[in-house]
């Protein structure tokens, strides 16, 4: 009889402590995985940032068909509309820095890539002088706005 | 008494918690509650929504990204249930209502006109055609017509230039000889072949921006040109003789400018001259 009871006991324990939350994290992580893949699915940031990295390069450069390198050889720099996305750059030509958000730039930026998402680029123009341009581009982890 | 009728109640209590009809009853209720998030992730358009929302920004971030002399028109296939709203930097995907559409952004180039309130139904459209000229943006239910003529970024810089107008220049025209001086120098040269504007650039600043409103106008004078190509020149990937030479070896900024034309005629000279003396006018 008391063999039974102990028995018992043992099992709706293990059913209260171990069955139960083992069957309610199986079923949030069933629930919630999907979506969070979906939704990790829905933040190219690498792309993102390859394209502004690219239309920095364009505003700045000219590009020769003939060589395939890019030029120094127009006074242009990078400058964009302000939006609502949580983005900031900062291209280095040479000796000088343009930034695109500074606030979001110098604050994101140290805390990178733990907190926030960092990519950065580097690239060669011909000119007179050969000039390296970098450009640095943060994100939040996941897409965000300002507001 | 009370020990003993507890034991019992705890056993009772166990047996039915543990009982086959309670497991039944919970892995049901488990199984219901992951079918109806499958039905709710499969029946929603939120992700599609969202996916091309973004994906437009995107191409419409990569459009900006080519070359600002080059004409581009893409396509881009969006499903006919989804009606987009493009404003300044914010592309918005809706099936209703715009309020209750999924929204992402762009970034809106300084030197491009912006786009405001543009509204594409999805009924009236298979696919979604961008279009972009120079500095202007455009996106519609129809194929949008290209034109060849080059678009060149403002530049007012002015320079000291002058024509030369003399009856020898003419004559050597085919050789390649100087027609522009001052600040600025521009040699010519004008040989027969099928159509084609080449124009060599010295590697000073600006002298790409002088180079692309001198072939703006040559396009609007020679109608049988319509390719063109501006390239920056090095000297040290020149050999001694290259007639490229003349425009890397001199201090000042030089362009060289090679046309291939059907013919060479007196009027195809004339209008040559016309072009360049029209340039200097407004540089002055």
């Amino acid at each position: 009889m008391h063999k039974k009871a102990s028995s018992q006991l043992t099992d709706v324990l293990l059913f209260i402590f171990i069955y139960i939350p083992m069957t309610i994290v199986i079923v949030a992580s069933l629930v919630t995985t999907p979506s969070k893949i979906l939704t990790q699915s829905l933040q190219p940031m690498q792309l993102d940032a390859t394209i502004m990295h690219e239309r920095i390069i364009q505003q700045i450069t000219y590009y020769s068909p003939l060589t395939g390198s890019h030029q120094r050889t127009i006074e242009g720099i990078p400058q964009f509309y302000p939006t609502n996305k949580r983005y900031a750059n900062r291209a280095s030509i040479g000796e000088q820095q343009y930034y695109f958000n500074k606030l979001f730039f110098d604050t994101a930026y140290p805390l990178a890539p733990v907190v926030y998402n960092k990519h950065s680029y580097y690239q060669h123009m011909n000119g007179e002088n050969e000039i390296l341009v970098e450009t640095i581009h943060v994100f939040p982890k996941n897409y965000d706005t300002f507001n | 008494m009370n020990l003993i009728s507890s034991k019992k109640g705890d056993a009772e209590f166990a047996e039915m918690i543990t009982s086959p009809l309670i497991m039944i009853a919970l892995g049901v209720f488990v199984l219901v509650i992951v079918l109806v998030q499958v039905n709710k992730l499969g029946s929603s358009t939120d992700y599609q929504e969202n996916f091309y929302a973004r994906d437009l920004a995107l191409h419409l971030d990569s459009i900006y990204a080519v070359r600002k002399d080059v004409n581009l028109a893409t396509t881009y296939e969006l499903p006919t249930q989804f009606n987009t709203l493009f404003n300044s930097g914010e592309i918005k995907l809706y099936q209703d209502s715009p309020l209750t559409g999924k929204t992402f952004w762009y970034n809106q180039d300084y030197q491009y006109k912006p786009l405001n309130n543009l509204n594409i139904a999805g009924r009236t459209r298979e696919y979604l055609h961008f279009a972009r000229q120079g500095n202007k943006i455009s996106i519609s239910a129809d194929k949008p017509k290209l034109s060849n003529n080059p678009y060149c970024e403002p530049d007012n810089k002015k320079f000291n230039l002058e024509t030369i107008r003399s009856q020898t220049a003419f004559d050597n025209i085919e050789e390649g000889t100087e027609l522009v001086t001052g600040d600025l120098t521009v040699y010519v040269k004008l040989t027969q072949g099928e159509p084609e504007l080449t124009v060599y650039t010295s590697q000073h600043t600006n002298t790409i921006m002088i180079a692309c409103t001198i072939t703006q106008k040559l396009y609007g004078t020679l109608p049988k040109i319509t390719e063109h190509v501006i390239l920056p020149v090095n000297k040290k990937y020149l050999s001694a003789d290259d007639i490229r030479r003349s425009i890397t070896d001199s201090e000042e900024p030089a362009l060289l400018i090679i046309i291939k034309y059907p013919e060479i005629t007196n009027q195809v000279k004339s209008v040559i001259a016309a072009a360049l003396q029209a340039e200097v006018n407004e540089r002055a």
